[in-house]
């Protein structure tokens, strides 16, 4: 009879931590080859961080497509594998290599937000076309229509319009929190702020992206 | 602002949490890994930096917690002497005072 299946925890950023459940053997192998291989990166085998990278490299992709505008995904995801691999020497054992890369990701996309906001690049407005989206989402009545609604183009590019109007702190805080789902908790973990910090600032944010939406309702 | 403007409003909020879930990221474009890769071997050939500036981190988190624990060790110390001094000084006006006052009567 084989292993009864093991939960495991990841950082995606589908609707927070998500649970993969594995065979045992399977699970321990997975971690047991990573702990292998950063030990061999870290002795000086460089060429094994291509098998680390390949490993994980949709985890990253998923983690940071969630932040990043898509264009700039294959950049940021370079960035991390970089921060990575300098960084693999801090690495404990003790948590799954996956947590610790996610935790690099997240930092570095609120990096990449914090050097947009210092270039203090215009941010988008809204066309007539978005407004016209606001309007169908709003008086969609049924189930499929709303859905059909959150796939356009222009849900995403509202969102990103909204989320640019915030802070690289209050941005990446809603998006972990109240668009990928994680709880304060995990939250504190991935930016290496305290749990009460993000409460407040997930709370506070969360009302400055209501305001700036309702100020677009009032608009029409 | 009105119910009804709360419910369009939650409506609009729900589209765009859809919109993000439902968001479509990049597939990898070729020669992404090599990239990565070369700028990896790059920092492997370059002086370990980060043990270095992690153990300079370390040292001067180490020397900045020794003199905080000295210096509240001398101010608590400072205190207590001083507070035995005024004391002392106290004792000695009052005895003062008291002689003082004999020698009045």
């Amino acid at each position: 009879m084989g292993m009864p299946p093991r939960m495991v925890e990841y950082y995606y950023p589908t609707r927070g931590i998500s649970l993969e459940v594995l065979p045992g053997g399977r699970m321990a192998q997975s971690e047991g080859a990573d702990g292998d291989l950063v030990r061999r990166v870290v002795a000086g085998e460089t060429e094994r961080f291509e098998d680390l990278m390949l490993r994980h490299r949709d985890h990253v992709r998923r983690i940071v497509g969630g932040h990043i505008p898509p264009d700039r995904v294959a950049e940021v995801a370079h960035e991390v594998f970089v921060k990575a691999y300098i960084g693999l020497g801090t690495y404990r054992f003790e948590e799954p290599f996956p947590h610790w890369l996610a935790t690099i990701a997240v930092r570095t996309c609120y990096d990449f937000w914090r050097t947009q906001q210092a270039a203090d690049l215009p941010v988008s407005t809204l066309t007539a076309e978005h407004q016209r989206w606001i309007d169908q989402v709003m008086a969609a009545q049924s189930d499929d229509g709303f859905a059909e609604q959150s796939r356009r183009q222009e849900a995403s590019e509202v969102l990103q319009w909204a989320l640019a109007r915030l802070s690289p702190e209050n941005r990446l805080v809603v998006t972990l929190v109240h668009l990928d789902g994680y709880s304060v908790r995990e939250a504190a973990v991935l930016l290496g702020w305290s749990v009460i910090n993000v409460k407040v600032r997930a709370h506070r944010a969360r009302r400055l992206l209501r305001t700036i939406l309702r100020e677009e309702v009032v608009k029409q | 602002m009105n119910t009804v403007d709360d419910e369009r409003l939650r409506k609009l909020e729900e589209a765009l949490t859809e919109a993000h879930r439902a968001r479509h990221t990049p597939s990898w474009r070729a020669g992404w890994v090599e990239g990565v890769m070369q700028e990896v071997r790059r920092a492997a050939r370059r002086p370990p930096q980060v043990s270095a500036n992690g153990d300079v981190v370390r040292l001067v988190w180490r020397t900045a917690g020794f003199a905080a624990v000295l210096s509240i060790f001398l101010l608590v110390s400072f205190l207590m002497q001083s507070t035995m001094t005024v004391s002392e000084e106290g004792g000695l006006i009052a005895e003062d005072v008291e002689v003082g006052s004999l020698f009045f009567e």
